[in-house]
């Protein structure tokens, strides 16, 4: 019985593992279909639906504005966020506290009342550029992500290298910068691509703050899979986890998923 | 470097940002949504949870979000106990296929599962060639809990394979040695040394799955409403900033009150001397 149960765990792994990624593989496939329908290609392959997408102004709009608005968002989310992950490091005052769960709140507030307290309350004040608000939204969305991952970088600093500078005689600025800076690199890099694709990927907030002039590519690709239903649905998606697949290589790469599964 | 100022100026611009633009936002949100023309008021509370209406959609929001938790729940534990066993070269393998999706957007993720359940989807296409009947996985409440549970099943394994990789293994082996069988070591030695990851798990996946909209909208069609379909047609289609602001807290209120009911063990364990 007990000799039993590895396999047992195996095997529901196994299952579970094509649960999880067996979508992946369909959506691939049924992107290469020549028939004008979601289905298997039957038929042999075509990369037909890959230029239709390409062809499409709206959707195609729609995913440089997504690039463009993660990445300004991620460099915002990352400019703010290192200097307020390196002031809270180690702190312990009642102040860097509270504010630790400020920069978290994001996490613990559904993003659809979020999104809908963002447009209500630019709405109020005449608040009406549609880009600016999207992208303060994807700032605000993104900035836990980077607090984080820069705070588990800082905790995993040599302090020693840092006093030894100080000792002699660097100035705090000049010692952040020769000493913390070049430890801090591939934290702030992977906090950039968690960052870039935290943004890339959101649905939830941007639904409330697109419209006519400017969309998120999820956006866009919900809507138009709402009314629309050709294989040109699953090039797009095949196109967002190229994307997103290069972001779990990226921060893999740069402090390893690994940390997460190591144990004690 | 010590001066508690010098540190306080350097969090102060992030800290603005997000009390500013964020943070206040949503307190006047809330704030918005106990006001009424003559002042503060219930009034919006009162006629929103008046109705049947949101009562069905609050019970289906639940619901809906329990039984993902529990397939999740039901589908992550034997895999990460699995994992346990592993090298951590394999296991960080295997973590980062099943977690990786995670990285993907939502609605990728509930499109594929379109794609797989539709009437003439992937799964249906397969059960014909085999001579079976069509099944209707999709435009139904089995559809949008298939799809819940693909998208948010990656944070109830992070959170089991957190607390499963702190099991003492020398308990696990003691309880072994007195004769314990695999289910009563599970069940004696596993699952309390786990039980602050179940219930963190729990409750990551729940809040999730009760704020979702893609996922209801695309897999659940017209006929399966949630409260964050509600608020998204309250606010968007039918411009009643109120009552989405409204419905918006009603779900959130129940949110957290699953969030607090699932930390509620742990903080009495954390009270008792160990």
């Amino acid at each position: 019985m007990s000799r039993r149960l590895p396999a047992l765990g195996a095997c529901w792994t196994a299952l579970v593992l094509l649960f999880m990624l067996g979508p992946f593989v369909a959506v691939i496939l049924v992107s290469l279909t020549t028939r004008d329908y979601l289905s298997l290609p039957d038929q042999g392959f075509t990369l037909k639906w890959y230029a239709a997408l390409a062809a499409q102004p709206e959707l195609a709009r729609a995913a440089a504005q997504s690039l463009a608005l993660a990445g300004a968002s991620a460099l915002a989310a990352v400019a703010l966020g290192l200097p307020a992950a390196w002031g809270l490091a180690a702190s312990r005052a009642r102040w860097a506290g509270a504010t630790r769960t400020l920069l978290m709140t994001p996490l613990f507030i559904p993003m659809i009342l979020s999104g809908l307290a963002i447009l209500a309350m630019s709405g109020a004040v005449g608040w009406t550029d549609r880009a600016s608000r999207l992208w303060v939204a994807h700032v605000a969305l993104t900035l836990p992500y980077v607090v984080r991952t820069l705070g588990a970088s800082l905790a995993a600093l040599d302090h020693a290298q840092l006093r030894a500078a100080r000792n002699l005689g660097a100035a705090p600025l000049a010692a952040f910068w020769h000493v913390v800076l070049p430890q801090l690199r591939p934290g702030m890099a992977a906090a950039f691509v968690f960052a870039f694709i935290v943004s890339f990927d959101n649905v939830g907030m941007s639904l409330f703050l697109t419209g006519p002039g400017i969309s998120t590519l999820p956006v866009s690709l919900y809507t138009y899979a709402t009314y629309n239903n050709d294989p040109m649905v699953a090039a797009a998606s095949v196109l967002m986890v190229l994307v997103s697949l290069l972001a779990v290589v990226l921060i893999e790469r740069m402090i390893g998923v690994a940390r997460l599964v190591r144990g004690r | 470097m010590r001066r508690p100022d010098a540190r306080a100026g350097l969090v102060l611009p992030a800290a603005l940002f997000m009390g500013l633009l964020y943070l206040l936002p949503v307190l006047s949100l809330l704030w918005g949504s106990v006001q009424t023309d003559a002042g503060l008021s219930l009034a919006g509370y009162r006629q929103f949870l008046g109705e049947d209406y949101a009562w069905t959609l609050l019970a289906r929001t639940v619901l809906l979000s329990l039984a993902a938790v529990l397939a999740s729940l039901a589908l992550a534990f034997p895999v990460a106990l699995y994992l346990r066993r592993l090298s951590v070269r394999w296991r960080t393998v295997l973590a980062v296929l099943l977690l990786s999706p995670l990285l993907t957007s939502v609605v990728v993720r509930t499109l594929a599962w379109v794609i797989l359940l539709g009437q003439q989807g992937v799964v249906n296409a397969g059960l014909q060639a085999l001579g079976l009947p069509a099944l209707a996985l999709i435009y139904n409440d089995a559809g949008v809990v298939i799809g819940l549970v693909h998208v948010y099943f990656g944070y109830m394994l992070l959170c089991l394979l957190t607390s499963v990789l702190k099991v003492d293994p020398a308990q696990w082996l003691a309880a072994a040695n007195l004769g314990a069988g695999p289910w009563r070591r599970w069940w004696s030695v596993i699952l309390p040394q786990c039980w602050p990851g179940v219930a963190a798990g729990a409750a990551l996946v729940f809040a999730q799955c009760a704020s979702a909209y893609v996922t209801p909208v695309l897999l659940g069609g017209t006929r399966t409403k949630v409260l964050a379909t509600e608020v998204y047609d309250l606010a968007m289609t039918y411009l009643d900033w109120h009552g989405a602001a409204v419905a918006a807290v009603v779900l959130f209120g129940a949110t957290w009150l699953f969030v607090s009911l699932m930390s509620l063990p742990a903080r009495r364990r954390a009270r008792q001397p160990a």
